[in-house]
């Protein structure tokens, strides 16, 4: 059996070698990603110690069901994201080493410190990769939110660990479990600040238009894809399987998801250059999957994160390639690139209905898996806001397409005479890594039942001596 | 009014956490904690993989973990991989200021020229500082201190230079490669571990005698490897920081 340990230490192995060996930087990097995406199908499932000191008193990294599904699709995605955009990475080929291993690290520990080990390597990462768009405004905003956000989440432990003298997730939501929940409100309102700058909750996310709206064909599609879903899970770690939250906080929290989701999309609606709505699509498809997670439901709430990051992973390649070869990324002045470009249109088509929850892609089949999710729920407004989202989405979404596959004016016929001359070219690394995610996408939303049985196939993992890692596959925890 | 807005939800939001953090029932004034309900108390007597006697300094053999300082067997033994996690966010500070600084040459020159006795008295500190930070961090596993703190008194030497010497300058390849192989080191450290022992970063030396300079089993390699890390990390942050005036 493999010890997933190695999924962190090879990267940051190569990346301690690729400072000795600048040269071969990119080598390095492509081997890395590589060899984890490869490792990640052979890993074992179970508990792992560190140094062999058992929990709580050690740490441990936890490969469940939860932990697999959001390593294999992390690593895959960061695989081809790199190599779709390797002549972007120039210096940055050690950080997304070291990002590489912070991510693996945070899906897998199974300890609440060493969580925020690794959010704060995996957030320094982010910082740097921010800062290639040279907008050093927005990625100092991110810096200081970002660090502020650590830093309420490590206050937030600090008091956990004061109460109940752990550290370890299993070991502390045990504890937490039979606890009166009115010691836990402080701790898990600064553990939920913490963590919603990073998933980009609303009052926290100010950071999100700066960087997002200057990313690149390799940053925006990595922030939006592999940082957003990493964070995601993480939080989905937290909120829905180990702390246990009291009735009050949690309307309190809901609502601000989906406050999230609603402010997020609306915002989206409202604006013209593709980054930024998609930006705001990706603050709220955040809400919308916090808001899942904090009701239990994480089996839906994985999925629909799994088709937000790989369809966020296509539109955003596709949208910062536009911004790097015309200088911009307004709807308007590309209506009709598509025309010249029909491969990577029509993957960016797919990628956008999936992300809509059409029927045929993989985007329906996690929607309507939601959809039941949260009729199940006893809950009066949350499938209203839910369904009121989706419809925004698709407004702005279907709009968009139509923009950038007939060009001419709204409500007049479409001619050709309107169409963009900006010079937009997509390199062929790009258009096929954006043809393999799209694939993906047809292929979840042909064939649901694949997916679904493979994955209800690899069953419960973990003994029943850490209860807390069990979540039935079908229907939340 | 933005401000004072500001100002206003600032005092209210510590209010809160003041009150609410009181007001947690869990939350014991400092000595009134009952170590034996925490993780706390196996660290202090060294049981966590079994039963183990009183230990005492100077006669107690090959415990679990053999650094007689009770911090740094935490943070070097127990808890290792958060360590190995901090010198990883160390060296990506560092990568990112000389990303960052990449571009710019020379160096930025102070309006007060170092006059004659700052520059010979730096040179007669400089090497008693770099010992002291060597000591600290050899001695790691006995006394306070380790290798984050003996790191930085390594830095703060070159620091000093700097700042006596106008003309001071230094290779900073030799420093890169320092830090990319304790780095490496470190991280194959923890591989040598998998391998013998099945666990990542496992103590699998002999741990010897409790106060020993030569005890503690990896942990002395380990807090060796981070001081030197730590230091040419730090001088590398240093340098890229000086640098700025375009020659």
């Amino acid at each position: 059996m493999i010890n997933p340990v190695l999924l962190i230490a090879i990267p940051l192995l190569l990346a301690f070698v690729s400072i000795l060996y600048k040269g071969y930087r990119n080598n390095l990097l492509v081997f890395g990603a590589l060899v984890n995406a490869g490792l990640v199908l052979t890993l074992g499932k179970g508990e792992y110690l560190i140094g062999g000191f058992k929990p709580p008193f050690g740490i441990n990294l936890v490969l469940d069901d939860y932990a697999f599904l959001g390593l294999l699709v992390i690593n895959g995605l960061f695989l081809l994201i790199t190599l779709m955009s390797l002549d972007k990475i120039g210096e940055n080929a050690t950080v997304l080493l070291v990002a590489l291993a912070g991510l693996n690290g945070l899906l897998l520990t199974g300890d609440l410190f060493n969580l925020f080990v690794f959010l704060e390597i995996t957030a320094i990462t982010a910082y740097i990769l921010s800062a290639s768009s040279r907008q050093y405004q927005h990625s100092f905003n991110y810096l200081v939110l970002g660090t502020l956000g650590s830093g309420l989440y490590l206050f937030g432990l600090i008091l956990l660990y004061a109460v109940f003298g752990s550290l370890n997730m299993a070991d502390l939501s045990l504890k937490m479990a039979t606890a009166d929940t009115s010691q836990l409100v402080i701790p898990s309102l600064l553990i939920f600040i913490g963590l919603g700058v990073e998933v980009k909750i609303l009052p926290f996310n100010g950071w999100v238009r700066g960087v997002y709206g200057n990313s690149d064909s390799l940053v925006g599609p990595l922030f939006s894809a592999v940082y957003a879903g990493a964070m995601l899970l993480v939080f989905g770690r937290i909120f829905a399987q180990v702390i246990p939250l009291g009735a009050y906080l949690k309307t309190l929290l809901l609502l601000l998801g989906a406050l999230t989701l609603i402010a997020g999309e609306l915002a989206a609606l409202s604006k013209t250059r593709i980054r930024e709505i998609l930006l705001y699509s990706s603050i709220g498809q955040s809400g919308l999957i916090v808001t899942l997670f904090l009701s239990g439901l994480v089996f839906p709430a994985v999925m629909q994160l799994f088709n937000n990051i790989l369809s966020k992973a296509v539109l955003f390649t596709v949208a910062g390639q536009m911004a790097d070869t015309t200088g911009t990324d307004d709807a308007e002045a590309l209506q009709g690139a598509f025309a010249r470009h029909k491969l990577a249109g029509v993957a960016f088509t797919i990628a956008g209905l999936s992300l809509i929850g059409m029927p045929l892609f993989y985007g329906f089949v996690s929607k309507i898996n939601l959809l039941f999710g949260v009729f199940s729920l006893d809950n009066y407004w949350l499938p209203g806001v839910i369904l009121l989202g989706t419809v925004i989405e698709g407004t702005y979404l279907i709009r968009l397409l139509v923009k950038l596959w007939m060009p001419g004016e709204e409500g007049l016929v479409s001619h050709e005479s309107h169409a963009t001359k900006a010079p937009l070219e997509i390199q062929r690394a790009r258009v096929m890594g954006i043809v393999v995610l799209s694939a993906v996408l047809l292929v979840g939303g042909l064939m649901p039942g694949m997916i679904q049985n493979n994955l209800s196939e690899s069953g419960r993992l973990l003994d029943e001596t850490t209860p807390v890692y069990l979540f039935d596959l079908k229907g939340g925890q | 009014m933005k401000k004072a807005l500001a100002m206003l939800l600032l005092v209210l939001v510590g209010t809160l956490l003041f009150m609410g953090i009181y007001a947690m029932e869990g939350f014991r004034p400092y000595g009134e904690v009952d170590l034996a309900q925490r993780v706390s108390q196996a660290y202090i007597d060294k049981d966590v993989t079994g039963e183990n006697p009183e230990v005492v300094y100077g006669i107690s053999k090959d415990l679990e973990t053999g650094s007689a300082n009770l911090v740094t067997s935490i943070i070097v033994n127990y808890r290792s991989f958060d360590t190995l996690g901090e010198v990883t966010v160390l060296f990506l500070s560092a990568l990112g200021v000389s990303i960052l600084f990449g571009s710019f040459k020379g160096r930025l020159r102070s309006r007060y020229q170092p006059n004659f006795i700052l520059r010979t008295g730096s040179k007669v500190v400089f090497p008693l500082i770099l010992i002291m930070g060597v000591y600290i961090f050899i001695h790691g596993h006995l006394s306070p201190g380790g290798g984050f703190p003996g790191g930085s008194m390594i830095a703060s030497a070159i620091l000093l230079m700097y700042l006596a010497d106008e003309a001071f300058r230094i290779r900073i390849e030799g420093f890169k490669m320092t830090e990319g192989i304790a780095g490496s080191l470190y991280v194959l450290l923890g591989l040598v571990g998998l391998t013998l022992a099945g666990y990542f970063l496992s103590n699998f030396l002999n741990t010897g005698t409790v106060g020993a300079l030569f005890s503690a089993g990896i942990i002395p390699v380990v807090y060796v490897l981070v001081g030197l890390k730590v230091g040419s990390e730090l001088t590398g942050i240093i340098t890229d920081f000086l640098k700025g005036e375009v020659e």
